[in-house]
């Protein structure tokens, strides 16, 4: 089993292969493509499973891929928390794609966007099991390249201003990690990802470190939508629903919300966090960006809109809990990834469905849709109630464990904090769900299934899947805690 | 501690009708499985919880553990004598309602509906007694909250919406302060049990008293309890009679149960390591702080009784009235508790009153409101000014209605007679235990109240009974055969608890006591007590006179029909805070919106400057084909070509580094 170690990098070069080969499908051969696209994703989600049980059983281990000086080096590493974030995206790309099939069906311009889609995979990947600061920056500038074209797919004005919006923030983000980079490497020697952290305070003058600090913070704070840098986000809505599901609630905000970690632990530790006397600057911002967007959000009336503001809110959670820095804290921020990955793309995809099977994408157009998408607002009801945090749906334990952080950091604010925000997160999530199931409208029951079975059976597996994390507790729990532990604490890798 | 005993019955009691729930809903149109399902789920409930009796009455608990399901530590039911007693009326009253719906619910729509979520709401009720420890009641009471706001709904009218949105987000409100609660506790003891905990004998600290005012603040929202009942008199009529009965009958119990086992079991010194000797001294910081908290649970529950009965004497609906009532009655139970918490050790009569009550009052005012239902279905009308001379017309309801009245009164004999009893004993003993003069002030407005009581439930009785029919009433039919054995049942079973008051004190109430830090020597007195002492007969003889004469009052006076201004209200003081806070935003929002216009006028243009500026320096493809074709407008193009190079420079790259190891060339 010697050639398992390659796995990282097949499971970056295989999806970048697929978009290749999918390229030379032409545009009309929806029947060759579709089943081609869902494969290779198949294939990388298997893989990513092998990667993670092999990872499980016999350790970690880190490839170098080439040197560009001492020092600089383009290296990938399968450790725990690579292991999170490609699981997480591995998997959730496969339902995307499944469901693209379906959504896409009327679309224009399929080629293009399926390539790209590949793309996006193979550099999350990356971005996932990057081992040092310049390879996270490398795929994560390529992340941004890759996604405009997903984001401008609707070629229409409103989308092409998005677009450029987009491209704009993320490169003023890259723009500031860059910075950050600099200064660090300049002052510590070193990019390496270390456990404990590569930064010791004593080298180098405070007011740098904190300044790189800052950097990092606000350049990924972009794609993390931290609140005033967040107003790509909901423009980018614009762009087909599984793209917005899957790039805007999964991968590229969560590859800031990943860069920020890694930051965090991974380059800096805790020691030297404690000392840079930032924490509570950013968790305050964070706090912040978690109760304005969930205020806007409620004023929003497009669907996909709310979705986005709700995602802000919501991304501010594992921030938090990163920022708390305590253990449980963190363990809590790890645990909404996945809990918001998995309760967010199902509510995207319901959006979708909705969009596909009745053309509404306004609430207020909403009313007694219960009644021809019994099942599709079902799932968005239990997503729904997960995102408010009430058991036995998932959103629930991490919130569970955001709490129990924030009062191991003495900040009973933020208690607060979360508190206000899952009212408000019923006050504008609940509305829908009443709308849909108990207002009269012009719905009615339709004969055969609501809506294409390509997006309905990832919509029902995803939302079984928030129950079933959200009720089988060993699923996810111990491992989160051992991630944030290996996070946390330093020692060798 | 009891002995544990290991049995799925608790699991069982909770699964039965969540799976009656899930049959339901894939054949929401067809009656026979419906009915069918409705009626296995109730009383598969009942049968999982009576088979619970043989152990629990042997005094030992009921323990089932499953590591790490929707709690991150134990999801546990633990089953003691107090909760068994609860989810024993839960379990029986439901069925009753069950069988009463099964007729009711022919002159509503979307009856599937209804019963699956009805099975749901039963799934959620019972799990809060048999739940053992705080995170795992939170997860039965959070489902209790949500599938009931289907049946508060459930008549779609826009009444009922703005009742719902008001349950719900109350509901939901509530829910996030016992979260809150839990957490802070949880944090500070590092247990969730819902045990005395020893941690706390060393006196309260901020996070502790935080910790239980949340989640008395928590469960006093579901219980209905001053000045956060305004959603009661709103929810409980509109729901369908069956829903409005267990609303009214179980579900806000439910946050008295919540209540009592806060303040007079978690926060009470440890049986187990302090000796029963010293209980009462050895832990005297908890129990003064705790005393000071049941003081202010007296007086909640004495503003929440009488409150309740004042607005219920001006209901016309016979629903709200009956709804206001249920304030009123939840007041006297959050009375006993306050009783049982200020007097800490010495508060079994408090604890029991209340306890006992919490029975009784599942009782009537379950069929009071089956009863109401009963008058909608065949009069189709609510309102007491166009009944009368239903006695004739129904006198199954009528009978049924009579026994109800004369327990929720206290009338000797009937079922309400010991527990009103029970806690007058018990506010009188709190005024001697410490001579505060306001409760001596507390007891006249409990028998005041008491009073209020007759009058009200007088004032039901003639006005739809007992007066001549008034001009153009609707035609009466007669009681379906269902409804008459739902409410028959409860009524029989009414008229046995009244005529054995002492059978269901040592049986099901007393031992229910056990479970508490409570003094043995004041616990045996209680069960000992002589319930028809002279004074107690003639207390109740005041009631009922001064009830009579209340009502001979009002009635002159027509304050029946007096209308409260709106502006009394509390409801119109949260919304026009609303309304305040919507403005604020908007003050405060717009410096925001100002900054983000003039920005996004400027980034506007610097977008457009540059861009015609790229556009000057992009090459013109002129007419050449190939050129056409390698364009940057042609971006899907482009991209291909870079991402070939790419992949070619990637894959030699890859050979390079790793090919010449892999195919073993190196």
């Amino acid at each position: 089993m010697e050639y398992l170690i390659y796995l990282p990098v097949f499971l970056i070069l295989f999806p970048l292969a697929g978009a290749l080969l999918s390229a030379l499908i032409p545009e009309a051969n929806d029947r060759l493509r579709n089943p081609f696209v869902v494969i290779i994703t198949l294939i990388s989600a298997a893989a990513t499973v092998v990667t993670l049980y092999y990872f499980y059983h016999f350790g970690g281990w880190e490839l170098l891929i080439h040197q560009i000086t001492p020092g600089l080096e383009i290296k990938l590493r399968m450790e725990p928390f690579a292991a999170l974030f490609a699981g997480t995206a591995g998997i959730l790309w496969f339902f995307a794609v499944l469901y693209s099939t379906g959504y896409m069906a009327h679309e224009h311009n399929r080629r293009r966007y399926y390539i790209f889609y590949l793309l996006s995979l193979s550099m999350t990947m990356g971005i996932a099991m990057s081992a040092n600061l310049l390879t996270l920056y490398l795929f994560y500038e390529f992340l941004t390249i890759f996604t405009f074209p997903l984001v401008i797919h609707e070629g229409n004005r409103e989308a092409k201003a998005a677009g450029m919006r987009y491209i704009i923030y993320s490169f003023l983000g890259a723009g500031l990690i860059l910075i950050g980079l600099i200064l660090t490497f300049g002052n510590a020697g070193t990019l390496e990802f270390a456990r404990g952290g590569v930064v010791d305070l004593a080298t180098g003058s405070l007011l740098q470190w904190r300044v790189a600090f800052l950097c990092f913070i606000f350049g990924f704070g972009v794609k993390a939508a931290i609140m005033p840098l967040h107003a790509w986000l909901p423009s980018a809505m614009a762009a087909p629903t599984p793209v917005s599901a899957l790039l805007h609630a999964v991968a590229v905000v969560k590859s800031g919300i990943f860069g920020i970690v890694r930051v965090m632990f991974s380059v800096f530790g805790i020691t030297a966090l404690i000392g840079l006397e930032l924490g509570f600057f950013v968790a305050g911002l964070v706090s912040v960006t978690i109760l304005v967007a969930s205020i806007i959000a409620m004023q929003q009336d497009v669907l996909k809109r709310r979705l986005a503001y709700s995602t802000i809110s919501q991304l501010g959670y594992i921030t938090l809990g990163a920022g708390l820095f305590s253990l449980i804290g963190l363990t809590g921020g790890l645990l909404h990834i996945i809990n918001h990955a998995l309760l967010k793309i199902t509510l995207f995809f319901c959006a979708g469905a909705i969009i596909t099977v009745t053309g509404k994408k306004n609430i207020s157009d909403l009313n007694g849709l219960g009644k021809q998408m019994p099942l599709t607002m079902a799932a968005f009801t239990v997503a729904a109630i997960g995102m408010i945090g009430i058991p036995p749906v998932n959103g629930f334990i991490s919130k569970w464990y955001l709490i129990q952080g924030s009062l191991e950091s003495g900040a009973i604010i933020f208690v607060a904090v979360l508190i206000g925000s899952a009212l408000l997160n019923a006050a504008y999530f609940m509305p829908i769900v009443i709308a849909a199931f108990f207002k009269e409208g012009d719905f009615t029951k339709q004969k055969g299934p609501e809506a294409p079975l390509s997006m309905l059976i990832p919509i029902l597996i995803l939302v079984a899947g928030c129950l079933v994390l959200g009720t089988n507790l060993q699923l996810t729990v111990p491992f989160m805690h051992d991630i944030a532990e290996y996070l946390f604490y330093s020692g060798g890798n | 501690m009891p002995q544990e005993y290991i049995s799925y019955l608790p699991l069982a009691a909770v699964l039965i009708p969540l799976f009656s729930f899930l049959m339901i809903t894939f054949a929401l149109e067809l009656v026979w499985w419906r009915n069918s399902w409705a009626i296995i789920g109730s009383t598969g409930t009942l049968a999982a919880v009576a088979m619970m009796y043989q152990q629990v009455s042997q005094g030992e608990a009921i323990i089932f553990r499953i590591p790490m399901i929707v709690t991150p530590y134990n999801f546990v039911f633990r089953v003691d004598e107090f909760g068994f007693l609860f989810a024993l009326i839960i379990a029986f009253i439901w069925l009753a309602a069950t069988i009463f719906a099964l007729d009711y619910m022919n002159h509503e729509q979307n009856r599937g509906r209804f019963f699956a979520f009805f099975m749901l709401t039963l799934s959620g009720t019972v799990g809060v007694p048999l739940a053992g420890d705080l995170l795992t009641l939170l997860l039965f009471f959070e489902i209790m909250s949500l599938a009931s706001y289907v049946l508060v709904v459930h008549t779609q009218t826009k009444e009922a919406f703005s009742a719902g949105n008001l349950y719900l987000y109350l509901g939901i409100f509530g829910g996030m302060c016992l979260l809150t609660g839990m957490g802070l506790f949880y944090y500070n003891a590092g247990t969730l049990a819902i045990a005395p905990q020893a941690a706390l004998m060393e006196g309260l600290d901020g996070l502790y008293i935080a910790a239980a005012v949340l989640m008395v603040l928590g469960f006093g929202i579901k219980a209905g309890m001053v000045p956060l009942h305004i959603w009661l008199p709103r929810a409980h009529p509109v729901a369908p009679a069956p829903a409005s009965a267990l609303l009214s009958g179980l579900m806000i119990k439910t946050g008295a149960y919540g209540i009592i086992r806060v303040v007079s079991m978690i926060y009470t010194p440890d049986q187990a390591s302090v000796p029963v000797e010293s209980l009462a001294a050895g832990a005297s910081a908890l129990w003064e702080q705790v005393s000071g908290g049941g003081y202010i649970l007296i007086w909640i529950g004495i503003a929440t009784m009488f409150f309740g009965a004042a607005i219920a004497l001006i209901q016309n609906n016979v629903k709200k009235l009956l709804a206001c009532s249920s304030i009123s009655q939840i007041g006297y139970i959050i009375m006993g508790a306050g009783v049982g918490a200020y007097m800490g050790f010495d508060g079994a009569m408090g604890i029991g009153g209340a306890t006992y009550h919490i029975f009784n009052h599942a009782f009537f005012k379950s069929t009071l409101f089956l009863a109401a239902g009963a008058i909608v279905y065949l009069t189709g009308e609510l309102d007491l000014r166009r009944m009368g001379n239903l006695k004739a017309k129904m006198p199954f309801t009528a009978v049924v209605v009579l026994i109800a009245s004369l327990g929720i009164v206290g009338m000797p004999l009937f079922n309400g007679y010991a527990s009103k009893t029970l806690l007058h004993h018990a506010i009188v003993e709190a005024y001697e235990y410490q001579h505060v003069y306001s409760l001596f002030i507390a007891e006249k407005i409990f028998t005041l109240t008491s009073a209020g009581t007759v009058c009200y439930f007088l004032k039901f009785l003639f006005l739809a009974f007992w007066r001549p029919a008034p001009e153009n009433i609707s035609e009466v039919k007669t009681e379906p055969l269902m409804m008459k054995i739902g409410m028959g049942v409860l009524a029989l079973s009414m008229v046995l608890i009244g005529i054995s008051p002492y059978f269901v004190l040592s049986k099901l109430v007393g031992p229910s006591l056990n479970a508490f830090s409570l003094d043995p020597y004041l616990l045996q007195y209680f069960l000992d007590i002589n319930l028809f002492y002279l004074a107690d007969l003639g207390a109740v003889a005041l009631v009922l006179g001064l009830g009579a004469g209340l009502f001979f009052l009002f009635k002159r006076t027509n304050i029946f029909n007096l209308q409260i201004p709106y502006w009394l209200g509390i409801e119109f003081y949260g919304i026009q805070t609303g309304k305040l806070a919507v403005r604020l935003w908007g003050v405060i929002t717009l410096p925001f919106i100002f900054i983000q216009k003039l920005f996004g006028k400027a980034f506007d243009r610097i977008y457009e400057r540059v861009f015609s500026l790229l556009q000057g320096v992009d090459y013109r493809p002129g007419d050449s084909a190939i050129f056409r074709l390698i364009n940057i407008s042609n971006i899907e193009f482009d991209m291909i070509l870079v991402l070939v190079a790419l992949s070619i420079i990637l894959a030699v790259a890859f050979y390079l580094r790793f090919g010449l190891t892999l195919f073993g060339m190196q």
